[in-house]
């Protein structure tokens, strides 16, 4: 979907302008001039580590924090001022937040009585929305008697019921485990490109966000690191802290000996091995000492650089080779399967190259 | 783990501590249907004792102000200690809090003579003519703690999003109030309302300080009669006295426990 993932340069009102947000919970910066464009049909995410302040950011777009400074838009209409009631937004909560003293029609239902449907139609929108998640037949069921995954789905019926403009997930698969998390990324991912419904959610899971946002969004302590596309991110980040957030990453030290277009021959410090990286935003000038990110996958047998083997796993489809330099430097490299004869054993000397395109120039 | 299961030893000590607790109202009750005159002397199975409290005038009288009291004071005490646990439990800074919360359990820990003085000397320099109303608003101002400590234990243990949730959904803070929490919160108001019922019941001290002529509760007519000598009657109203409050604090713990399921 690259029009949705490049809407910025579109000249479109974007669905939700939030512009030098600012948030302060006594001394503590919750949010520190946060500034982002979400597009309308856009799945984006907000990842950061706990406390970053992406809780906070979901909470000020619901309605439930107001900003000290800046301003939050919904088709471009500042709604600072309007009470969580009366915003065309909807939050899915960490905990569900589901009523426990209601059935899981009821839940559903609450919205939607609150703006007053006839009955007939709340009916109507209630079967909808139960095929919509799949819990035909758990309608009369209190929340106490439904499953995690079953609660999830009735949360997030419920907080599309209203058909909102935006929906807003705090780490909606978070209290799910491993297994059922992956199927109810694939069945999210499915309801919101046919609802076309505004997502954003937040997660502390870089894979989920991979997985699911059309852009991405990296928090650290209240202030937007980067923004985009997660598959560009997590190959061009400008940032070590954006590289190392999104994965595993190796970070290599060199000295820029030329350049030519958005790339850089490096010479790296330990082995004086001469490395091609992409540097789109010129940040390494001749001669200057910059750092080389490599993910595990973008390192190859070859011999740029040599290491010996500490810890090698076998994945399955890959194997997982740990490695250390004569310098000290730890090697993270995704190689092909071993076969039946198993990963290299311990002590065993490796030697890697960086695969074309695989390496980037990071600040 | 397994449950637990009682060994002849716990037994005995189980044994011996209810005897301790319950023999002597057991004992009452017992009585309380003795044909004889005599209280301490046996004489046969009879209801005579409940047909003769039917015929006693200053007792029927004294028990329906005691239901008058505790009814509308108990009302009054779950009103107030409901709208003050409601402050009092409210997620974020409330100025004062701990304050509020000492000055409104005081009355649970005070002396219940001086808390009876108190209100004497409050109606006498108002100017309150003593009767059945300075009665009720003495018991409501006791039991108001009582019912404020049982209701904001409840709603602290509500989930803070579930209202958080109600608004996002398109409900006013009342409708969200009065559609998830205080659904959540009425068996703990319910139970508040059958504690303060029932302390009122029971309540001599303050009642004995705060009543004028014509006021005289159950137990304050109970007492008087005893000092002229126990009576099978007395022995009879003592047990319906006992079986009313033991039902209501029956209910309520029921009430308590049925608490909506949680998630």
């Amino acid at each position: 979907m690259p029009a949705r993932a490049d809407f910025a340069s579109d000249a479109r009102v974007p669905l939700v302008a939030i512009e030098g947000v600012t948030k302060r919970f006594g001394s503590a910066l919750a949010l520190d001039d946060v500034s982002l464009e979400i597009g309308a049909g856009e799945f984006f995410c907000l990842v950061g580590p706990s406390g970053c302040g992406k809780s906070t950011l979901l909470r000020t777009l619901a309605g439930f924090e107001q900003p000290d400074e800046g301003r939050t838009l919904l088709d471009g209409r500042d709604i600072a001022g309007d009470p969580p009631e009366r915003r065309p937004v909807n939050i899915m909560f960490q905990s569900y937040a589901l009523f426990p003293h209601m059935s899981a029609a009821k839940n559903v239902a609450y919205g939607l009585a609150r703006a007053g449907l006839p009955r007939a139609e709340i009916a109507a929108r209630l079967r909808e929305l139960f095929a919509l998640v799949r819990l035909e037949g758990f309608e009369d069921r209190y929340p106490a008697q439904l499953s995690g995954g079953q609660r999830q789905r009735v949360a997030l019926a419920r907080a599309l019921a209203r058909r909102p403009r935006l929906l807003l997930l705090d780490e909606p698969l978070g209290a799910l485990d491993r297994r059922l998390r992956e199927a109810t990324q694939i069945e999210l991912k499915g309801i919101q490109s046919r609802l076309g419904t505004t997502f954003v959610m937040v997660t502390h899971d870089q894979g989920e966000a991979m997985a699911l946002a059309d852009r991405v969004a990296v928090l650290d302590r209240g202030r937007v690191l980067e923004v985009g596309p997660p598959s560009a991110l997590y190959r061009r980040c400008r940032t070590r802290a954006v590289a190392e957030f999104l994965g595993d990453v190796n970070v290599l030290s060199g000295v820029v000996v030329a350049r030519a277009g958005g790339r850089a021959q490096v010479r790296l410090g330990e082995s004086g091995a001469l490395v091609e990286a992409a540097d789109p935003d010129g940040a390494g000038e001749t001669g200057s000492n910059v750092e080389v990110a490599v993910r595990p996958e973008g390192l190859v047998p070859g011999d740029a650089l040599g290491a010996t083997v500490e810890v090698a796993t076998d994945l399955g489809p890959n194997a997982l080779v740990i490695a250390r330099t004569a310098g000290g430097a730890t090697l993270r490299a995704l190689l092909p399967a071993p076969g039946a004869a198993g990963p290299p054993p311990p002590g065993t000397p490796v030697g890697f190259a960086v695969a074309p395109g695989a390496a980037w120039i990071v600040r | 783990m397994r449950g637990a299961r009682f060994g002849g030893l716990d037994l005995a000590i189980l044994a011996v501590g209810l005897a301790f607790l319950y023999g002597p109202m057991l004992l009452l009750v017992l009585y309380s249907f003795n044909a004889s005159r005599l209280v301490t002397v046996w004489g046969g199975f009879s209801t005579r004792w409940y047909a003769a409290l039917l015929a006693n005038e200053p007792l029927r009288e004294a028990s329906l102000v005691s239901l008058r009291v505790a009814l509308v004071s108990a009302a009054l005490a779950t009103l107030v200690g409901t709208l003050a646990a409601i402050l009092l439990a409210r997620p974020g800074r409330v100025a004062g809090r701990r304050t509020f919360t000492a000055l409104l359990l005081a009355p649970m820990v005070l002396p219940e003579v001086i808390v009876g003085l108190s209100l004497l000397l409050l109606f006498v320099a108002l100017g309150f003519e003593r009767g059945i109303w300075t009665v009720t608003l003495a018991h409501a101002t006791v039991t108001t703690a009582f019912v404020a400590v049982v209701v904001q234990a409840r709603l602290l243990g509500i989930e803070r999003d579930l209202e958080a949730a109600a608004r996002d959904l398109g409900a006013s803070p009342a409708t969200a109030f009065l559609t998830v929490t205080l659904p959540l919160a009425a068996p703990a108001i319910g139970a508040g309302f059958l504690l303060a019922f029932t302390l009122s019941l029971d309540d001599l001290v303050v009642a004995s300080f705060t009543a004028g002529p014509g006021s005289t509760t159950l137990p304050m007519r109970i007492y008087s009669s005893v000092r002229l000598g126990v009576t099978p009657e007395i022995n009879a109203a003592s047990s319906l006295l006992m079986g009313l409050v033991g039902a209501a604090v029956l209910v309520a713990s029921l009430a308590s426990r049925r608490r909506a399921p949680t998630t």
